[in-house]
């Protein structure tokens, strides 16, 4: 009887214990990230690879054409040596494949060039097209505070206020500065760790100067959200 | 959780299951007393005035009809202060709580009794504490947020399994084995109740407990 009571009494004890492991201030708040794809330069370089594209096409063509002139010559030299008089189209022939070949010589050495040149802008747009790119700053208006950056990045995270429902960001980017004004609802949320959280939720865009493009459909939460700015 | 509970429930009911048995045969040893008053103090709560994280005083009387029927009321004082309550801030909960009930109590051996009883508990409480939440991009000041409320009020149902052993006429000390179940309590979002004085966790729905006491009988 007594062996029973002083074991439940150690088994009360024991599960009466509430550790703590950290009760200090926790480092958190509500974040969205923004992504920047410079859709400037990349219609720039779809312009090049387009030249480039035509280019090899003109080359094509005037190749071809170039065959064609040739053998057209060597039926009207075999017609003159059967007798026909055919001069006057054979100096054609001969004018215009010389024609063909200032051409071919214009056309080639950009032809050799292209496949290089096309590696290099395809290149360059995969990397705009993942959004890596080197924000100057992002200013917080309203909370008078400046995120400076010193390298580049594809994602750039952004904090969310821990007590209002709407905030405007100056993003400048290559000198040239646009404000972007998202609005949300804040709510608190206690984590697994018993960490009292705020965070965001319903989160959207009020008014940007760029397309954009959002991750999420609807209510849209912080640390989830993304949104993809096209300038 | 469930299983510890299991054993508690099993625990308790083994024991009022011995208590029972031993009834008939302690029927026929003295002439009962129609009430016997007692008053007890739970001196394991005192124990916690050191303590930096709870302090508890809690004491109760009894009225014991025929010697086998106890009309207990229970009435205690509880400062908590648990670490774990939320990581990132202070909380202390505080107030008074007080419990009625009633059962059985039977002579278990010559020395010790043996009892069953159960129990209406309802604690009156406040809530203080501050919760702290910096920025880790340092563009905003820290989030402080405090709790303070005051009259909140929960209420549960115990199960008790009592023994005692007499040291005299007059004292004895013993033990309360408690099962307590929360009825209500009054909620708050997100930011919830989390000690309840005399209960326990809020979001514990089901509790066991031990109470050791010193008795004295009149």
């Amino acid at each position: 009887m007594k062996n029973t009571l002083y074991i439940l009494i150690l088994f009360v004890a024991i599960i009466a214990c509430d550790p703590c492991d950290d009760c200090d201030a926790i480092s958190f708040e509500p974040t969205v990230s923004f992504v920047f794809i410079n859709q400037d330069s990349i219609a720039k370089i779809d312009d090049s690879l387009a030249v480039i594209v035509m280019i090899d096409s003109s080359f094509n063509a005037n190749v071809d054409s170039l065959n064609i002139l040739r053998d057209s010559l060597a039926l009207v030299e075999e017609a003159i040596a059967g007798g026909s008089d055919l001069s006057a189209e054979k100096m054609n022939l001969e004018q215009w494949i010389l024609d063909r070949q200032a051409d071919s010589a214009f056309y080639a050495p950009l032809d050799e060039d292209g496949d290089s040149i096309t590696l290099v802008l395809n290149t360059t747009k995969s990397t705009i097209n993942s959004g890596r790119l080197y924000v100057e700053q992002i200013d917080i208006l309203g909370a008078n505070s400046i995120l400076s950056f010193e390298d580049s990045a594809e994602v750039w995270s952004v904090p969310l206020a821990f007590d209002g429902t709407f905030s405007e960001y100056e993003v400048t980017i290559n000198g040239i500065t646009e404000t972007i004004e998202l609005a949300y609802d804040n709510f608190q949320e206690i984590d697994d760790q018993r960490n009292v959280l705020i965070r965001a939720e319903n989160i959207r865009v009020v008014n940007e100067p760029y397309d954009s493009l959002i991750n999420c459909e609807e209510n849209c939460l912080d640390g989830e959200t993304t949104f993809t700015f096209y300038f | 959780m469930v299983r510890r509970h299991l054993l508690f429930t099993f625990s308790l009911a083994l024991l009022a299951g011995t208590c029972f048995a031993q009834s008939n045969a302690a029927d026929s040893i003295v002439v009962k007393r129609t009430v016997i008053p007692s008053l007890y103090i739970d001196y394991g709560k005192l124990l916690t005035i050191p303590s930096n994280i709870e302090t508890k005083y809690e004491g109760g009387i009894e009225l014991l009809f025929l010697e086998k029927f106890p009309l207990i009321i229970e009435a205690g004082q509880a400062t908590l202060t648990p670490e774990g309550a939320y990581s990132n801030g202070t909380y202390e909960s505080s107030g008074y709580y007080f419990r009625v009930g009633t059962g059985f109590m039977n002579q278990f051996t010559a020395k010790n009794k043996i009892g069953i009883t159960a129990r209406y508990a309802r604690a009156i409480f406040k809530e203080e504490g501050r919760i702290f939440i910096e920025s880790p991009s340092e563009t905003q000041d820290t989030f402080v947020q405090n709790i303070d409320r005051e009259d909140v009020n929960a209420t549960w149902y115990e199960m008790v399994l009592y023994t005692d052993q007499k040291l005299s006429d007059m004292f004895s000390i013993g033990l309360n084995l408690r099962f307590r179940v929360l009825v209500e309590y009054d909620e708050f979002s997100p930011v919830d109740v989390y000690s309840i004085p005399g209960y326990g966790r809020s979001f514990d729905g089901t509790i066991p407990a031990a109470n050791l006491f010193l008795k004295v009988n009149f």
